[in-house]
């Protein structure tokens, strides 16, 4: 029992990144209007994040040092501050889309409006982020984010035209419906959200503040090797439900209540539960996950005290970040900005801001004033260039795809 | 510097005074056509799911009444549009019944499924299947 917990961090993180609010809307769009043919993103997807996070894993329990940390210390306050202003401005659209989200998660519960649950949501995530300790937290958001298998076990009883899907997943190119624009501006926006700059920065602050020393690289690694490739799976088979109810109708999805309808029609009452109690605590995780990004990020760059280790009063600017960041999401989700759209926005600018975020960790991975025996082996090292060349790619396509495609639309 | 920015404002300007092309009205009218297919479909499985008694007050009255707003906007969208030559003028009397009887027929199934009136909730999914149909024809015929 105590081994399955030691990787609740690593499910935390992935279902944060694979599955919170924007992914989820985004795999289900995708989905509907593509099949399975942009799958093949998804996996180049799990296997970056699982090469960068694997790292920052690796030098957060070698070091007993977050990467932002090195970061700035390695490569200077100027290059960590462009790394700084770009992660925490995604990351802080991304904070506002999942208090959004956890709002219309509630709305499909209750039917209330979102924007009524929005302060709401948010104070209890500030209770939350305040007063609960880090493990606590990780463990019950991650397990509860596990609800969201559901989608798989909703996948198989729908009894999908199995050939066919995997027909669309050996294909990759764009259905007749659409044009090479949009799926190159799909297959950029569900990279970016493989990639989420915050992923890594959450999972090797939260190594710092679970205590990791090198004897539990192998602790990090099972996180890795676990969380990231469990959340994929659910990302493809959200795609996959979607492509099978809504592909075949032509219809386009762009709300949470959609995306929940395979589970309803495959499991009934029950299965419509449980998902929306997954939805809840994957956009709750996720919210998070990214207001604590937010203050490990800013807090970590001036060398403040940070983390949940300490007493809130001992770091106290770390969580005046986290409140400030918590209430600009609100506010901004009080313009009545879409959830749903500041998501996909925050998804091409986490696009752009991607080489920003994985240069520094490549760097200070091969550093062995840090890492010693532990820097990465020349495969790691092709892998990790290899990956540079495609985030670069993608944060070139991301702006002008953008706008060329109207948002994908 | 002065001159620059006052050309990139003309050039705004005169953006949002042109008249309508017909390919933007037609563009125009196929989004609300496609926006209206996506939500007529969602409705009618939604419709289905409540009727085999496999989902619940609230999320139906969410998931319908997010369908209902959209096709409300595709709606908007087509009569806010300056209608600019015959064709498209034609294009348009012959989506907008169809959009205005995809609302119709959302509007019936939500109160059927609200007041548990299953003869209603019923014959507006059977309208909803036809409709979509209809629509669905109406968008390959856009594109």
């Amino acid at each position: 029992m105590k081994r399955f917990l030691a990787v609740t961090l690593g499910i935390l993180t992935a279902i944060g990144g694979f599955v919170d609010i924007g992914d989820l809307v985004a795999n289900s769009e995708t989905g509907a209007r593509f099949g399975m043919r942009l799958a093949w993103v998804v996996v180049v997807g799990v296997i970056g994040i699982c090469l960068y996070a694997e790292m920052s894993g690796r030098v957060a329990a070698v070091s007993g040092r977050p990467v932002f940390d090195l970061v700035r210390e390695r490569l200077g306050a100027r290059v960590a501050l462009a790394n700084l202003a770009g992660s925490y401005l995604v990351t802080l659209l991304t904070l506002s889309a999942e208090i959004g989200g956890v709002a219309l998660a509630i709305e499909l519960a209750t039917s209330v409006h979102y924007l009524l649950w929005v302060p709401i949501a948010a104070f209890v995530l500030w209770v939350v982020l305040w007063k609960v300790k880090f493990e606590p937290m990780e463990r019950v958001f991650g397990l509860a984010g596990l609800a969201l298998v559901v989608f798989v076990v909703a996948l198989i009883a729908l009894d999908p035209p199995w050939a066919q899907l995997g027909q669309q997943v050996t294909s990759p190119v764009p259905p007749a419906t659409e044009d090479w624009g949009t799926y190159g501006f799909f297959a950029v926006a569900l990279f970016a959200a493989a990639m989420t700059p915050y992923e890594v920065f959450f999972f090797s602050s939260g190594g710092v503040e679970e205590k990791w020393t090198s004897r539990d690289l192998a602790i990090s690694r099972v996180n890795v090797f676990v969380g990231f490739p469990l959340g994929g799976v659910l990302s493809l088979a959200v795609m996959g439900c979607a492509a099978v109810v809504y592909e075949p109708l032509q219809a386009q999805v762009d709300t949470l209540g959609q995306t929940a309808l395979p589970v309803a029609m495959a499991l009934g009452k029950l299965g419509l539960v449980v998902v929306i109690l997954g939805f809840f605590a994957a956009t709750f995780g996720a919210a998070l996950e990214t207001g604590l990004s937010a203050g490990y990020t800013v807090a970590q760059y001036f060398g403040w005290q940070w983390g949940k280790l300490v007493r809130p009063r001992q770091a106290a600017r770390f969580h005046t970040v986290v409140l400030i960041s918590v209430l600009l999401g609100v506010a901004l989700l009080l313009t009545t900005a879409d959830p749903i759209a500041i998501t996909e926005y925050s998804l091409v600018f986490s696009a752009v801001a991607l080489p920003l975020t994985y240069l520094p960790i490549l760097i200070v991975a091969n550093d062995r004033d840090y890492l010693g025996d532990e820097v990465n082996s020349p495969l790691t090292n092709v892998l990790g260039v290899t990956y540079l060349v495609i985030i670069l790619v993608a944060a070139i396509a991301a702006v002008p795809l953008m706008i060329l495609t109207g948002m994908g639309s | 510097m002065l001159i620059s920015l006052g050309a990139v404002l003309l050039a705004l300007v005169l953006l949002g005074v042109w008249p309508t092309t017909s390919g933007q009205f037609r563009s125009t009218v196929e989004s609300s056509v496609q926006d209206a297919v996506s939500s007529v479909g969602t409705a009618r499985t939604t419709g289905q799911t409540a009727l085999r008694g496999n989902t619940f007050g609230a999320y139906e009255s969410t998931v319908l009444d997010d369908t209902r707003k959209s096709v409300a906007t595709a709606i908007t969208d087509v009569v806010e549009s300056e209608v600019p030559d015959q064709d498209s003028r034609r294009l348009r009397d012959e989506v907008l019944p169809l959009l205005q009887e995809s609302a119709r027929l959302i509007g019936d199934l939500g109160t059927g499924l609200d007041s548990d009136d299953r003869g209603l909730a019923s014959s507006a999914t059977d309208g909803l299947a036809e409709v979509g149909e209809r629509l669905t024809a109406a968008l390959e015929g856009l594109r």
